[in-house]
């Protein structure tokens, strides 16, 4: 089964390897935004040279996968500087916002999603079930734009965008260690939480109801076990494994969907790069980050395979 | 025989009150777009009906065309509440293309692999998870900004990255029916493979098709919108509801809220309409697989 996961991640590098190559080598001209624009035609087959982009195209990409296995992207054509570098700068930044907004749908979507579908009539419940449906139908950046309305616009209790102060804390730098920066990251974290906190929510409550209807919590209820307790030793534990599944094949479009919310809170990570990227045709670093992505995106299901084998037994057995 | 769909959910009965409600809003603004030039105030791709002297109203103020702008109007004079009617043209169209474009193409592969099996359903899989496995959105924003923005690449782009979804979905409803003593029996009548897939696997699977069609239509509308707002798709000469959003955004921290919200709550309720009529739907057809 491992064996198989990573038969497919290689064949998925390959495949967005490739399939970034050719997107990004049909995408405009990079001639046309290095050089300035009093340039002369002199000038403009000199920097064509200098990049290699007068080289067929096949050949631009056996040198950019062979530069690629060594962790080489090029250097970016804007800032000058390695492809890699200028992305992993930026890398800390997206990644506390990615684990800020899974933390908050965690304990926002999964709590809520186990109450609503132990009291499915009850008429909170209810209401949660049709917010949910409302809250996968607004899309993420109109949401972020509606909370910097609210709260930074018209209450002024929070910043309208970037990043706060940086601190550190055993060794690791992040802004979430300072208050400036809890502050500055609570919107932006919250707008890329509510798909997932929706998602959550909806697993936690179909879990819940068929988890509700099995033998084994029949047995559990007759031998007088308590319903707070029923709910969280025997019904939380079964429903994980789809949450953990879901939760980590979507963490590429949570890497996406961060990019947006980068865009909107002006929040320095590697999506507003990308986003910035494409703008300026600066093909090392778009591939870059869709190289990085997707090793992400692999990397994560694996964890997902394992994790799923340590919380269901029944996994291993099969898995033999 | 195939089995019917029933009109209930194994859970009793369920009343489609909801869904009705959503359908009568979805409908009113359909045909509000569809009726545009003849009920919208102002048209606001005619440059000379626009007035800069308009700007940045507040909404219900009076400007010098001389009507009321209920919702505003936006930085360059527009009437909000004409740019909302004919934008929800552009966004609007754009769901509808794309949603028969990748429902079309995604059923004939997933109803080939199915039927055909082997190698092909394979080779057909192997592809579908592969472009599954990566997040749709970052393929899109990276089709258009290659082959650069406009209607017709948007609407390409986004079937690119759907076809997948019918693909895989309309096949795992087609293994089953395969399976059916129906077809086997129109085998044997020796009909042609693309008959039996449209006259006789298609209508069987219809159910599962209509539930992915709904969800699916809902998120092209959104990935238009979103990509609109970050620049990379419809130009602002021919707003979407996502670029009228965008546009808006500029004068958010000045203040002028109407421009990016009332586009916005439009295309939340087109959105949550959807959602409702498809969350119905999935319950009343109750389609395995889903």
């Amino acid at each position: 089964m491992i064996l198989g996961r990573l038969a497919q991640g290689v064949a998925l590098v390959l495949f967005v390897s490739f399939l970034a190559y050719v997107i990004v080598y049909h995408m405009g001209n990079p001639a046309d935004v290095l050089a300035s624009p009093n340039a002369t035609a002199e000038d403009m087959a000199r920097v064509v040279h200098d990049f290699g982009l007068d080289q067929p195209f096949l050949t631009q990409y056996f040198t950019f996968l062979k530069r690629v296995f060594s962790g080489d992207f090029g250097m970016s054509f804007i800032v000058g500087e390695p492809a890699m570098s200028v992305i992993a700068a930026r890398f800390p930044a997206t990644l506390e916002l990615a684990i800020s907004a899974v933390f908050i749908a965690t304990i926002v979507g999964v709590p809520l999603g186990v109450l609503a579908g132990a009291y499915p009539e009850a008429p909170l419940s209810r209401l949660a079930i049709n917010l949910s449906i409302l809250g996968i139908s607004v899309p993420l950046f109109w949401m972020g734009l509606l909370l910097i309305m609210i709260f930074a616009v018209w209450l002024g209790v929070v910043p309208a965008g970037g990043r706060g102060a940086v601190g550190t804390f055993l060794g690791i730098r992040s802004s979430l260690f300072t208050l400036d920066g809890l502050h500055h990251i609570i919107l932006p974290a919250s707008t890329l939480a509510i798909s997932q906190t929706v998602l959550f929510f909806r697993l936690a409550n179909a879990g819940t109801r068929e988890a509700l209807s099995s033998d084994y919590i029949k047995f559990a209820r007759t031998k007088g076990v308590g319903e707070r307790r029923i709910l969280a030793r025997h019904v939380l534990p079964n429903i994980l494994i789809p949450l953990v599944t879901v939760g980590g094949l979507e963490l590429g479009s949570v890497l996406v969907f961060a990019a947006v919310t980068e865009t909107i809170f002006a929040w320095p990570g590697m999506g507003k790069l990308m986003i910035d990227s494409i703008g300026l045709l600066d093909r090392p670093v778009i591939t870059a980050y869709l190289m990085l992505t997707v090793f992400i995106v692999i990397v994560v299901n694996l964890a997902v395979d394992l994790l799923n084998l340590w919380l269901d037994p029944r996994l291993r057995t099969r898995a033999r | 025989m195939t089995a019917v769909p029933a009109w209930s959910s194994s859970s009793g009965a369920v009343k489609p009150i909801r869904a009705i409600i959503a359908a009568s809003i979805l409908l009113l603004i359909v045909l509000a777009a569809l009726f545009a030039p003849w009920i919208a105030p102002q048209n606001p791709y005619d440059m000379n009906a626009v007035s800069i002297m308009d700007g940045r109203l507040p909404p219900g103020s009076v400007g010098d065309a001389g009507f009321t702008f209920w919702l505003g109007s936006d930085d360059q004079g527009r009437d909000m509440l004409s740019a909302i009617l004919y934008g929800l043209r552009v966004s609007l169209f754009v769901g509808f293309a794309v949603t028969l474009g990748a429902a079309v193409i995604g059923s004939i592969m997933g109803l080939t692999a199915a039927m055909a099996g082997g190698v092909v359903d394979s080779i057909i899989m192997r592809f579908v998870e592969l472009q599954l496995s990566f997040p749709a959105m970052l393929i899109a924003l990276m089709l258009v900004a290659t082959v650069g923005s406009g209607l017709d690449k948007i609407i390409l782009a986004i079937i690119a990255v759907q076809w997948a979804f019918y693909a895989r979905t309309i096949r795992s409803a087609a293994q089953v029916e395969v399976r059916k003593d129906y077809i086997e029996a129109a085998r044997c009548l020796s009909l042609s493979r693309w008959r039996i897939m449209a006259v006789h696997l298609l209508p069987n699977c219809l159910s599962v098709l209509l539930v992915i069609a709904n969800i699916l239509m809902a998120n092209a509308i959104v990935i238009e919108a979103t990509m609109s707002f970050l620049g990379l798709g419809l130009p602002i000469s021919r707003p979407s509801l996502g670029r009228l959003i965008a546009n808006g955004f500029d004068y958010l921290l000045n203040g002028a809220y109407w421009i990016s919200l009332f586009p916005g709550i439009v295309l939340v309720v087109v959105i949550y309409c959807i959602n409702i009529i498809g969350d119905d739907l999935r319950r009343f057809l109750n389609p395995r697989g889903l």
